[in-house]
């Protein structure tokens, strides 16, 4: 499921509680993220789902439902 | 320019509005056209805004630290909390070490953040006469500003005074 999965990358990498990251979580504001965190959890992102992830394609981006769509989209394909 | 730092995180539009302020009675005598209220506008796919062309805003946050930069001119900011990080993954930057990763990635960041593209042109190189101020702040943090080269001064606000 690629939300729990998500949610597991998020925890790795920003020690937030699992328990708190919902599909609104905004990635800047609820989780905390800032710029460095965000590309590196694409990278990691890309890694466990191995895909690409556009530059172009994380413009926009506020919420972890956000990401998780982009990631069904992606390995849909 | 004015740099505004605050050790919290607080509401941006507040944090905006609240330095403003400032910014405004220290340089009403250099311009006296700022106007004395501001409203900031926000509109999809550009970078917010003030209501205004007599200034310029752009904010930044990294766990907990937040720095808001207003200047007469167009400006991109980024903090970043310096940590320990794999460097080496990000292929589009080639550091030697902790510090200049962080001084490039702010740099980029500044430059991405003063031309309002996002995060997605990370990956490209600012171009050469593009300028640049980088500062280490509250003992393990990073800033990079680009703007057109001018004065910067720079102050901590009170979480409490903002929110």
């Amino acid at each position: 499921m690629v939300f729990e999965k998500l949610k597991d990358l998020i925890v790795k990498q920003m020690g937030v509680d699992r328990d708190s990251i919902t599909l609104d979580s905004d990635i800047f504001d609820d989780i905390g993220a800032d710029s460095l965190d965000i590309v590196e959890m694409l990278m990691d992102v890309e890694s466990q789902w191995n895909i690409v992830v556009d530059d172009s394609e994380i413009l926009g981006f506020r919420t972890v439902g956000d990401v998780v769509k982009l990631v069904e989209q992606k390995i849909a394909k | 320019m004015i740099l505004f730092f605050v050790r919290a995180d607080v509401d941006s539009d507040r944090f905006v509005k609240h330095c403003y302020a400032h910014y405004r009675d220290i340089m009403r005598q250099y311009n006296p056209n700022l106007p004395p209220q501001v409203r900031i506008l926000r509109e999809e796919g550009k970078k917010p805004r003030l209501d205004t062309d007599e200034a310029y805003f752009n904010l930044s946050h990294s766990h907990g630290l937040s720095v808001l930069a207003i200047s007469h001119a167009p400006i991109g900011v980024d903090v970043e909390m310096v940590r320990p990080i794999d460097f080496a993954k990000f292929d589009f930057i080639s550091a030697e070490n902790e510090q200049d990763f962080f001084e490039q990635w702010t740099q980029r960041e500044s430059y991405v953040k003063f031309t309002g593209e996002g995060l997605g042109a990370m990956r490209k190189q600012p171009p050469a006469d593009a300028h640049f101020e980088h500062f280490d702040v509250f003992d393990g943090y990073h800033v990079c500003v680009c703007a057109e080269e001018q004065n910067v001064t720079a102050y901590e606000m009170n979480a409490e005074d903002i929110d």
